[in-house]
């Protein structure tokens, strides 16, 4: 167990995906996806992105379909 | 008949014949054993996200179609053989023919490559960006509750 200095503050973020309603993450949709991976190309976390758990699944297939299809990198320097 | 998406990543340096031959050859392995093609997408050459064979561009198509469960074992055989052809996935869509997900199709595919560095990841104003990059960038090493 990793004892924290500070204390953080985390607003309750909404998920993106709920607040437009959309069903089905495309995993064609680079331009959407690109902004769910970081600067090294890896998949931002649910306490980050305030995704629901729903969506978040979907995006985390959505990514790996899309790196496989090289529409997005595995790891980017 | 189920249906189902590919797309598929054509070596980019072939002849705009060689591409079409190609593509006709995967649509023939599809309607040949029953399937009925749906859609065909040419998004046409793209660069890749990292290099495929030593290439750094490729030409994509994206097909759906509808088909019977064994076309897809044929249609992977030839994938695999086909030479020209450097990636390709099978997607299954649905249970019945010509039912897509729901919502599918509310985004548009951007076929046009926009800029080229990637994690253009914007953080929120709330979250300081420098507070969250060292958790995200080493190791995510809390969360062992």
């Amino acid at each position: 167990m990793i004892k924290r200095k500070v204390k953080r503050f985390r607003r309750r973020k909404v998920c993106r995906f709920c607040l437009e309603k959309i069903l089905y993450i495309d995993y064609k949709d680079q331009r959407r996806l690109r902004g769910f991976i970081t600067e090294r190309g890896k998949i931002i976390p649910r306490r980050i992105s305030g995704n629901c758990t729903y969506h978040q699944r979907q995006l985390t297939t959505a990514i790996k379909r899309a790196r496989h299809i090289a529409l997005l990198p595995f790891t980017a320097e | 008949m189920r249906v189902y998406e590919s797309v598929f990543i054509v070596k980019p340096s072939l002849s705009e014949e060689e591409v079409n031959k190609t593509i006709e050859l995967i649509e023939g392995t599809i309607t040949g054993k029953g399937g009925e093609i749906i859609k065909v997408d040419r998004w046409g050459k793209r660069p890749l996200a990292y290099e495929i064979n030593k290439q750094k561009e490729g030409f994509y198509v994206l097909l759906n179609f509808n088909a019977d469960p064994p076309v897809l074992a044929e249609l992977d055989r030839r994938y695999k053989l086909t030479d020209q052809i450097l990636r390709y996935n099978i997607i299954k869509l649905g249970d019945r023919p010509g039912e897509f997900p729901p919502g599918y199709g509310q985004y548009s595919i951007d076929t046009q490559f926009v800029g080229s560095e990637y994690g253009l990841h914007t953080y929120e104003s709330d979250y300081d960006k420098e507070d969250y990059e060292d958790e995200m960038d080493d190791q995510f090493s809390d969360e062992h509750e």
